[in-house]
């Protein structure tokens, strides 16, 4: 397609402020994790000039924070909560992606709605719900507020997951999934030994997008962790800055930490995860 | 001979999903239409059936009618409209051979990839009154006094303002990559076809990349809608609903109300008119396109 030097000149014009503004936060978190806290609380003036890039650069804040604050913890619990989600979206999503792509049986498209149903309800419509059943399960207790935390995950992303999963499998030929079992193959052998190894790429998608939707959830999080012991990074970030209110340097270090991996994932798996987004929404 | 067998193991390979799908959003949503019309205890259990009072509680409160009813319809609006505005430049861009297109993609798709939580913590510390960056950089360029610059979070039309924009820098990667998927489905020979009947620059865009991308400029209005208006972590994060109510949308003043305040039964009826509201506005909102649709052709 060929379009004018004059049209491609107003798209960088207007994708220049675009860019800026979308990197703004994320200059802001890098610049003021590596401030002192002098720097920081200084007030500036007309002789005191402000300076939005350290001038004293202080990467040892990355390793303050972890003194300060309870990150590590923070850090565990994101993990253990956002695998947890993973491999349990796995264990129901690859059964079910299985039976919807690969079998006849009654009642199947009655399946298909209710797969997409369970997206229309967000999670503040049902966290009210949730967190009473909860509480009378004592499942809020202690570390059992680790499994609450996995289901509640697991379940918001499987609908992704089922959806992509399906279509991966749809496309795998028969002719193949026959051939292992006429050679004496179990199903189960056949999926963990054919379906799933060639239709890898949707497995790693799926294994990726239910792992950053843990790690970046906040509602179910906020409600169901009392104790600070089981705080994941999203409901201990924003509630350090009423307790070390004036160490923004610490904050944001904790917010570039909790970000790069998810970011990396992120990146990594951009396209496909376009792909398995946009798969569901046109069409 | 197999079929019956085969429809055991089918059954057997969706029950993991559906005892997960039941148990955390099926049953639930069912206890919450059935909790709002009883009077429920202060644990959020419900008790006697066949009550209005929560509704009557709800749509009674001057907060709810007067301050979180108009500001959802701003919140959801505003933040909708100009993400679509500004996401459609986005993807029309991202769709051009420009120089570094693929590094722009990576960079429009970060916030996508940050917790919302976690962008909303940096924008509360860009905005804080006296230190933060936005206030810091304002007074250093000479666009305000020093120490005249606002506390943006704490004053009520430009809190809300605020959370607005922050509501629109989360929202533009995804409906920009569901815009430019949409863009990249259309394909090269209907430019040709275009560039020969002479149409360039704008009016290319005008009649012939708008029209074909309307069905997924449609489907990424309806998302929005949804997301924006049950969007709960950033205004949380910001201010809590605050100052003075100002702030708050259905779904934050929802969220105090029951697990803060333990008004549960208020919670459960504010969750009903939610999941209503947008199911009612998702249905009126596809008939009128596909009425449209039929009217076209």
């Amino acid at each position: 397609m060929r379009t004018s030097r004059l049209t491609k000149t107003v798209f960088i014009c207007g994708m220049i402020p675009v860019m800026l503004i979308v990197l703004f936060p994320f200059a802001v978190m890098i610049t003021t994790a590596l401030k002192t806290p002098a720097a920081i609380s200084a007030p500036s003036g007309p002789d005191q000039p402000y300076h939005f890039i350290p001038t004293e650069p202080q990467p040892s804040n990355f390793i303050e924070v972890f003194r300060a604050m309870p990150l590590a913890r923070n850090f565990g619990n994101s993990l253990i909560i956002a695998l947890g989600a993973t491999l349990l979206n796995l264990l129901c999503a690859i059964p079910a992606a299985y039976a919807l792509a690969r079998l006849v049986f009654p009642g199947k498209k009655a399946v298909l709605f209710l797969v997409l149903t369970t997206q229309m309800f967000s999670p503040i419509v049902l966290i009210i719900a949730l967190f009473a059943q909860f509480t009378n399960y004592g499942l809020l207790e202690g570390g059992r507020v680790y499994f609450a935390l996995i289901i509640a995950n697991a379940a918001a992303s499987l609908a992704f997951g089922i959806w992509l999963l399906t279509g991966y499998f749809s496309t795998i030929p028969q002719e193949v999934e026959e051939a292992a079992l006429i050679d004496g193959c179990s199903r189960f052998q056949t999926i963990s030994r054919i379906i799933i190894p060639v239709a890898l790429p949707g497995v790693v998608t799926t294994v990726i997008f239910a792992f950053i939707s843990a790690w970046n959830e906040f509602v179910f999080a906020l409600t169901f962790v009392s104790s600070d012991v089981y705080k994941p990074l999203t409901v201990a970030i924003p509630s350090f800055i009423g307790q070390y209110g004036t160490q923004w340097q610490l904050l944001m270090a904790a917010a570039l930490l909790a970000t790069i991996p998810v970011v990396a994932l992120f990146l990594g798996m951009e396209k496909h995860l376009v792909r398995g987004l946009t798969a569901g929404s046109i069409k | 001979m197999q079929r019956g067998r085969t429809t055991l193991i089918a059954y057997l390979a969706l029950a993991p999903s559906a005892i997960l799908a039941v148990g955390v959003i099926f049953y639930p949503i069912l206890r919450t239409f059935y909790a709002a019309f009883c009077q429920v205890d202060r644990k959020g259990n419900p008790g006697a059936f066949g009550t209005l009072g929560n509704f009557r509680a709800v749509l009674g409160s001057d907060v709810f009618r007067q301050q979180v009813v108009p500001h959802t319809i701003l919140w959801t609006v505003v933040v909708v409209g100009v993400t679509i505005a500004i996401s459609l430049f986005v993807a029309v861009a991202l769709n051009e051979r420009l120089p570094g297109r693929r590094l722009m993609r990576s960079i429009v798709m970060l916030p996508w990839a940050t917790s919302l939580v976690i962008s909303a913590a940096v924008w509360k510390w860009i905005l804080h009154p006296t230190q933060g960056p936005l206030n810091r950089l304002l007074e250093g360029w000479g666009f305000m006094p020093y120490g005249q610059a606002p506390a943006w979070l704490a004053r009520p039309g430009m809190a809300m303002a605020a959370a607005i924009a922050v509501g629109i820098w989360v929202s533009i990667p995804f409906t920009s990559v569901v815009l430019l998927a949409g863009l990249q489905s259309i394909g090269d020979d209907v430019y040709e076809a275009g560039i020969l009947d002479g149409a360039t620059g704008w009016r290319r865009f005008r009649h012939l990349t708008l029209p074909l991308l309307r069905p997924v400029l449609l489907v990424a209005v309806l998302l929005n809608v949804i997301y924006v208006f049950n969007s709960f972590p950033i205004i949380w994060t910001l201010t809590e609903g605050g100052p003075a109510n100002q702030t708050h949308i259905i779904v934050t003043y929802l969220y105090q109300t029951a697990i803060s305040q333990r008004e549960y039964g208020q919670g459960y009826a504010m969750a009903v008119l939610t999941f209503v509201v947008l199911l009612a506005f998702s249905l009126i909102y596809t008939r009128l396109h596909s009425r449209e649709g039929l009217q076209g052709e």
